[in-house]
């Protein structure tokens, strides 16, 4: 286990690093001017004069080489220095600190709710007799899974917050409020749901039943019946442990989507997290704020993956054991030979 | 059965988290008296009134005041400054401040803050837009603390327009730059209301500031919230989340059931228009850009990609006060003949204009990021294609387009400003602004006529001169048209019945200078 834990953090240690050159290159090579894109928002979209440009690149540092400016970059980044917002020039780690634990927050609640809402829809549907409630689950999960991330988002606007007018439509709080606990709940709820719900719910869920379903006459559960096991005991320990495995598993790699999820979910939700800082980045070409943004995205995925890979450990002893790799295709479920 | 306990329990959890959202959620902000809450889409980045090129966002118009101002006419009254001289030569103008003026923080604002203010955007060119606005200022003097002369090396007619720039504090700004990003979210001015609190993503609040030189403003508190997703604002625009919020045109209609809002409807001096790259053979015959501007149907396009929030357009001074409706410009398939007949063209077998077997044959691009204009593009299009003109549409990246300016055969843009007619027209069509002289006039286009008006026009104070030369460049422009004029956006805002003062001005850029007369609102 020690062994596995370590070289799971190195091989994380290693992307992260590889993740920021590949990161600075591709914005480089990325086409267009972060100068021009300045100049133009200043100028609410008016085209700027190509003199003008070429002063404030130079100014900006952005016509020396590329090694120049990624040593540049390192040697802040390893000082918690990320640099300056091209626009607004406020400090990046400022921003950063800012943003990443609402983003951190929304996501996390975000997992909470997926993983209750698809275990509990999984379960039900994979231990269920009455076929009519597993067909309603079926068909609402199918649904959703059709749905996309911010259609399911403004439908729940409109029936929550316009509609049933239950819940605040964005924000941390009403302006001028003061954030407290008691009025972040109210205003969590809808983005939470709507990132839980909007990616990937449908899969989760099915991957529940059906990771349980398969087990119900697998030889280990049929075995520990035939001893007389209570069902409770059979259902708990043989068959729910086991077959979360693969939703697990899936879940890990699924943290990505959900991030990339919580971009567009905070744009409609106007929650101030880092994907909003993202995207505005992304649209003014503010490439110091975007190279941090998808640093801290990529360490954010590489730790869920990291946490994934301990669950699955920890649900199916075999992985424990042997330190094999859980994400592999199946995650080690079918091929029992130990 | 423990199943139905977990379905029953997963429900209960579910439920139970929404029912404690419930408690505290939803009611509406207070109707009337009390704070006024304004959604809109666009957050600047920063509240720097200096970075900000004649588009200020709500909160920087309500900080900031500069020496002069804008009344309803976008004509330019005083400011902080109480009165002004030129001299004859029109050189110098000598500014009086009021009495008594003070920043938010309490501090005396003096002409030592009008010369920092000047030198502070003349001295970061690049980094600052409007220091094109600065560059004839030789220097600025201040005799004594309520009076600021600025000697000039040329005479710049659009001067007093500029100055009407937010004033910056000197003891907030000195030995910084003026891109400081701590000034640009925290900002001191000595406008009618007094930033209280920023939250980046969430929304700025703002209370009346007593020592403003016109009084305290009536409303008791103004809220700008940030909500850039189109539908959220709108849902919470309907219950009651925000009091008003700006609109997009295909909103309008739902906002005006309710009985509670009310929807101003102002004009901009926002145009969109064809332009046409003169570094392109095909557009060199004058008769053909002629024939174009007769075959848009204006009309249509106000009704179908504007929602009927736009009118025609037919210059770039449609919306100024010095406009003469020189151009003719309307909807007249006949004329299209009758103009490119003469011109030697004649329609080939496709029903396209050919001339020594070349087609009028060009790209018509945009950037396709940007949805309402490539909506623009393609009725342009079909339309041009209809009457003969052999129109290939392809919107592209805006950054492709950036770096092509030179290369591209037409483009659908987007210009105008509702303040002074100088910045509006002098850059994009004066031919010393030339694209491959780094200036704004990206077509390339070149007229004697329009150069001598436009210099004419900048170079005078004297109403009837500049209104006599801006008529001589209407005309020019109508006869020999460097453009094909689509049309003028609509702005729309909704607002509570019960808010009185809002006043119809010709306002720019998405709509931004709603707010110009906030300090006048109030509940009823």
């Amino acid at each position: 286990m020690k062994r596995f834990l370590l070289l799971r953090a190195a091989t994380a240690l290693a992307v992260v690093v590889a993740l920021s050159a590949l990161c600075f290159a591709l914005l480089d090579l990325a086409p267009g001017s972060p100068a021009a894109s300045i100049l133009e928002a200043r100028s609410g979209g008016r085209p700027a004069a190509p003199t003008d440009v070429a002063r404030l690149e130079h100014r900006m540092g952005l016509d020396d080489p590329l090694p120049v400016r990624y040593g540049r970059w390192v040697s802040g980044a390893v000082r918690g220095d990320f640099g300056a917002s091209y626009g607004s020039g406020r400090p990046v780690a400022e921003t950063l600190a800012d943003t990443a634990p609402w983003t951190l927050l929304l996501t996390g609640v975000a997992v909470l709710f997926s993983v209750v809402g698809a275990v509990g829809a999984g379960l039900a549907a994979a231990l269920t007799r009455r076929a009519w409630l597993r067909r309603s689950i079926e068909t609402g999960l199918f649904a959703l899974g059709g749905m996309p991330g911010f259609v399911t988002a403004l439908l729940l606007l409109w029936i929550f917050a316009a509609w049933l007018r239950w819940l605040p439509s964005g924000g941390l709080a009403r302006p001028g409020e003061p954030v407290t606990a008691a009025v972040l709940v109210p205003h969590l709820v809808l983005p939470a749901l709507a990132l839980a719900f909007g990616h990937h719910f449908g899969t989760y869920a099915r991957l529940v039943q059906t990771g349980v379903a398969r087990l119900r006459t697998a030889p280990h559960v049929e075995n520990a019946r035939a001893r007389g096991l209570r069902r409770r005991t059979v259902t708990a320990r043989h068959l729910v442990r086991l077959g979360l495995v693969p939703f697990a598993a899936r879940l890990g790699v699924g943290v990505g989507t959900l991030i990339a999820g919580a971009y567009a979910t905070e744009m409609i939700f106007s929650w101030p997290g880092v994907g909003r800082e993202a995207i505005l980045a992304a649209r003014q070409q503010d490439y110091a704020v975007l190279t941090a943004v998808v640093l801290v995205t990529g360490v954010i995925v590489v730790l869920a993956n990291l946490l994934g890979d301990l669950a699955v450990a920890w649900l199916d002893p075999r992985v424990r054991l042997s330190g094999r790799d859980p994400a592999a295709p199946n995650g080690g479920m079918d091929r029992a030979h130990h | 059965m423990h199943k139905s306990a977990l379905v029953i329990g997963s429900v209960v959890t579910a439920t139970g988290l929404l029912a404690t959202a419930c408690g505290s959620a939803g009611d509406p902000s207070g109707t009337t008296g009390g704070t006024f809450t304004y959604a809109i889409g666009d957050e600047p980045e920063t509240l720097n009134p200096a970075l900000q090129d004649e588009h200020t966002d709500p909160v920087t118009e309500m900080v900031f005041r500069g020496l002069t101002r804008h009344d309803a006419q976008n004509k330019v009254v005083p400011g902080l400054a109480e009165s002004w001289q030129v001299s004859k030569d029109e050189r110098r103008y000598t500014f009086t401040l009021r009495s008594g003026l003070t920043w938010h923080d309490g501090k005396p604002l003096t002409s030592r803050d009008v010369k920092f203010t000047i030198e502070a955007v003349k001295a970061a060119s690049a980094d600052a837009p409007l220091s094109r606005n600065f560059t004839a200022v030789e220097s600025v003097e201040t005799p004594d603390d309520r009076t600021a002369t600025l000697k000039l090396s040329r005479p710049f007619s659009p001067l007093l327009d500029a100055v009407s720039m937010g004033l910056l504090p000197e003891h907030a700004l000195k030995g910084k730059e003026l891109t400081d990003a701590g000034f640009g979210r925290h900002p001191i001015g000595s406008g009618p209301f007094k930033l209280t609190a920023y939250k980046p993503g969430q929304y700025s609040e703002l209370e009346p500031f007593g020592g403003y030189y016109e009084g305290r403003p009536k409303l008791p508190g103004v809220v700008i919230k940030y909500v850039s997703d189109d539908t959220a604002r709108l849902i919470q625009l309907e219950n009651g989340e925000v009091d008003g919020a700006h609109l997009q045109p295909q909103q309008v209609g739902r906002v005006t059931g309710d009985d509670r809002l009310r929807v101003e409807t102002y004009p901009t001096a926002d145009y969109r228009a064809l332009m046409f790259n003169f570094k392109k053979p095909v557009f060199a015959d004058k008769d053909v850009r002629l024939a174009m501007n007769y075959a848009l149907d204006r009309d249509a396009f106000v009704k179908s990609v504007l929602l009927g929030q736009g009118s025609p357009a037919t210059g770039p001074l449609d919306e100024s006060p010095y406009k003469t409706g020189a151009a003719p410009f309307t909807h007249d398939p006949a004329k299209v003949d009758a103009l490119m007949g003469p011109a030697g063209y004649a329609k080939n077998a496709q029903g396209l204009w050919e001339k020594d077997g070349k087609t009028v044959r060009f790209e018509l691009t945009t950037f396709a990021e940007d949805s309402a204009r490539v909506a623009i593009l393609n009725v342009a299009a079909t339309q041009l294609k209809q009457r003969g003109f052999d129109v290939v549409p392809n919107p592209r990246p805006a950054d492709w387009v950036r770096k092509h300016w030179g290369d591209l055969d037409a483009m659908v843009v987007g210009w105008g400003t509702p303040y002074d007619a100088d910045s509006s027209v002098y850059g994009p069509f004066h031919s010393s602004q030339a694209l491959d002289k780094g200036g704004s006039n990206y077509g390339t286009y070149a007229n004697p006529d329009v150069d001598k008006a436009l210099d004419r026009a900048r170079g005078t104070s004297d109403p009837a001169v500049r209104k006599a030369a801006y008529a001589d460049f209407q005309k020019a422009l109508a006869a020999d048209p460097p453009f094909a004029w689509v049309a003028y956006l609509l702005t729309d805002n909704a607002v509570p019945k019960a808010l009185k003062g809002p006043e119809r001005r010709t306002l720019g850029h998405h709509g931004y200078g709603f707010f110009w007369n906030a300090e006048k609102w109030s509940w009823s």
